[in-house]
């Protein structure tokens, strides 16, 4: 059942590719797209509650896109003039990237979580050279030999940590299996030492962690706005699905107090690197997407200061992070839309759009404000800091939030509510179905909302959260 | 047996950064991945899973990417040339202190558990070298593969009980840098930007 859960979105994705007629197809695409969505459900049970976790949100914001790159391409379309700027490839290659994050998540083991790593790659490269401009090109080059280096730096870490596990009993057809690894109780030795500081490098370099974090601003300001979404929302969070992998071996061989040290700054240096980048930037998107960097950052600081509170923050964060950003981005293709622009100075129709009154709704979803999930998150992160009294990092984490937080704010304020007449002639102009899109786009911001009032401690998800945050530390 | 290996990975790998004229430094990346081949076969052929991924592989790296990149060349003569990105004395400098620095590795206690680190160091370290010692983006990609075919080397020499993962990374590895690299490359040279100083644009 894993291997169907796996293989539907790209099968969905095939099989709508074959109907001729438009709507037919759109139709198809959106009920498969459907399905694929609610292929979690068939997988409960037989993988554990951290790897459901990310499937759902794999698949929600997968379908999400789908319906919203739909309904993106029913309206306004100029193909480039490179051989995968065509419709049909988008969505071959979105089905193909829904497929492989779900094989990242749903592995049960490091070569299979590895595998979907660098199958994302195959995906999203094209994807993010999806326009076929010089720009988009260069950051599809950027991300292709950044990513490559990054994931064959963590093949060199599973190999390592396969190669532990071996010498410390592990048959050979469990030696990449984190079920089996972490009933070990291996010594520390150097080995593990530096395959897990590999791992999280190379995992990090996909995350786009400090300072490997060259290609996410291109990439993620260069795609178009859906695949920008499930970049940041999704990509990343598979990333970090597999540092938390790499932690929980790492605590089982009793073996994290370097990982963790490790993790608490590479965390650290991102937000603080995150947020001073974050004020000099003018695009939209690649504002978006340094604030994922800052994101990731929080991520792995609270992953790094450790304890059931830090992990159980930087799940939540994950959740919640996954629905702003990537309702925020999915905002900012439908504000780009509106204004024509991607510059966020001057002029802008922000708080005169429907659009605009989203986006600085997702501003304050991304700023940590209550009661969005983030502001609950980062409250706990700094928390578990204080509890691990990790005080120097998270001085340094605490002020590249505040920066970030500027930096948003700054841009929000950077409206002009009296538009010109030309901006609203151009409003005049958003081609028609971009409902769909703004619905969509609500639908995650409204995730993200949720997921701050359903994590407090005592419900549902805070609960499972905490009881996952448990076994991961185990 | 382990000296030998080197030196001939040393003088293959030093070959890839310090020339600059793209066939000789194919030949020399196909050099290195049948040696690579070689050494990783005892280990592949224990299984039968192993020994087909490892034909895949080696059709991959040592065919079939090749002759991609010789179509490419072919195509486009002018890519022939790799455009060094610093003199040749910085050159032979780097892939000097690239030996100094794998031969250090061996002197590591990590390394002591494991066999020919410094060798699989080497190799690695000059795909990483070839990224940045050139500024034809052709270069990259030929800096990918030597950085692909020290990981395969790695996986032989650390996990030899897992020829199946090995090989298959291995293969994917390949395939993803050449289908990838070789279809931007050729949109990236019909726009006129193969020289990495062109592909600036986005900064900050």
């Amino acid at each position: 059942m894993i291997a169907v859960a796996v293989a539907f979105p790209l099968a969905g994705s095939l099989v709508a590719a074959l109907f001729r007629h438009r709507d037919a197809r759109r139709i198809i695409r959106i009920i498969l797209a459907g399905i694929a969505a609610c292929m979690p459900f068939v997988v409960v049970g037989r993988v554990d509650r951290l790897s459901l976790v990310f499937a759902v949100i794999v698949s929600v914001l997968g379908f999400l896109a789908t319906v919203y790159s739909t309904d993106m391409f029913s309206v306004s379309w100029s193909g480039g003039d490179v051989f995968w700027s065509r419709k049909s490839v988008y969505f071959v290659l979105l089905g193909l990237f829904w497929s492989s994050m779900l094989l990242v998540v749903l592995a049960q083991g490091f070569g299979t979580l590895w595998f979907g790593i660098a199958a994302t790659t195959l995906a999203t490269a094209f994807l993010v050279g999806f326009s076929g401009e010089d720009a988009a090109l260069e950051a599809a080059w950027k991300y292709l030999v950044l990513c490559s280096v990054g994931i064959g730096i963590a093949l060199i870490g599973i190999v390592l940590l396969a190669s532990a596990a071996l010498h410390a009993g592990v048959t050979p057809e469990f030696a990449l299996s984190w079920e089996a690894m972490s009933r070990l109780h291996a010594p520390p030795n150097g080995v593990v030492h530096l395959a897990t500081a590999l791992m999280v490098i190379g995992f990090g370099t996909k995350a786009g962690l400090f300072p490997l974090h060259a290609w996410l601003p291109d990439a993620h300001s260069k795609a178009p706005a859906p695949v920008s979404g499930l970049l940041s929302g999704v990509l990343v969070s598979c990333a970090l699905y597999g540092i938390i992998r790499t932690l929980q071996i790492a605590g089982a061989w009793h073996d994290a107090a370097t990982l963790h040290v490790l993790l608490t700054w590479f965390g650290a240096c991102s937000i603080a690197a995150a947020g001073m980048l974050m004020l000099v930037q003018r695009d939209l998107k690649r504002l978006l997407a340094y604030s994922t960097v800052e994101h990731a950052g929080i991520v792995v600081f609270a992953l790094g200061v450790g304890g059931r509170l830090g992990i159980a923050a930087a799940l939540l964060h994950l959740v919640a992070h996954a629905f702003a950003k990537s309702g925020t981005f999915f905002v900012a293709g439908i504000t780009q839309l509106e204004t024509a622009a991607s510059g966020v100075h001057g002029g802008s129709l922000w708080t005169t759009t429907v659009g605009g009154r989203l986006l600085l709704l997702g501003f304050a979803a991304l700023g940590g404000l209550p009661p969005f999930g983030l502001f609950f998150s980062e409250f706990l992160v700094a928390l578990a800091a204080i509890e691990a009294h990790a005080w120097a990092a998270l001085t340094v984490a605490s002020l590249g939030v505040v920066v970030a937080f500027g930096a948003l704010i700054r841009t929000g304020l950077q409206v002009n509510p009296t538009a010109s007449g030309d901006a609203r002639r151009t409003v005049a102009a958003i081609p028609e179905g971009v409902s769909v899109r703004l619905s969509i786009a609500s639908a995650c911001v409204a995730l993200a909302l949720a997921v701050g009032t359903a994590a407090i401690p005592w419900t549902a998800l805070g609960t499972t959260l905490t009881t996952i945050a448990g076994e991961i530390q185990r | 047996m382990s000296t030998t290996l080197y030196a001939i990975l040393a003088v293959l790998s030093g070959i890839m950064i310090a020339d600059t004229r793209a066939k000789r430094v194919l030949a020399a990346y196909v050099a290195i991945a049948i040696v690579t081949t070689v050494v990783t076969f005892p280990g592949a052929s224990a299984t039968l899973g192993g020994l087909l991924l490892f034909g895949i592989a080696t059709v991959l790296k040592v065919v079939l990417a090749p002759i991609g990149i010789v179509w490419f060349l072919r195509r486009n003569p002018e890519a022939e040339d790799l455009r060094a990105g610093a003199p040749l004395p910085i050159r032979v400098l780097t892939v000097i202190v690239l030996v100094v620095l794998s031969r250090a590795v061996d002197r590591l206690p990590v390394a002591a558990a494991l066999p020919l680190q410094s060798t699989v160091a080497f190799v690695i370290l000059c795909g990483i070298a070839m990224l940045l010692m050139h500024r034809n983006v052709l270069a990259d990609l030929l800096g990918l593969l030597v950085f692909g075919a020290g990981i395969t080397l790695e996986g032989a020499l650390a996990a030899p009980q897992l020829p199946e993962a090995v090989e298959l990374g291995a293969a994917f590895d390949v395939l993803v840098t050449t289908f990838i690299g070789l279809a931007l490359l050729r949109t990236l040279h019909q726009r006129g930007l193969l020289d990495v100083d062109r592909l600036r644009s986005l900064r900050g």
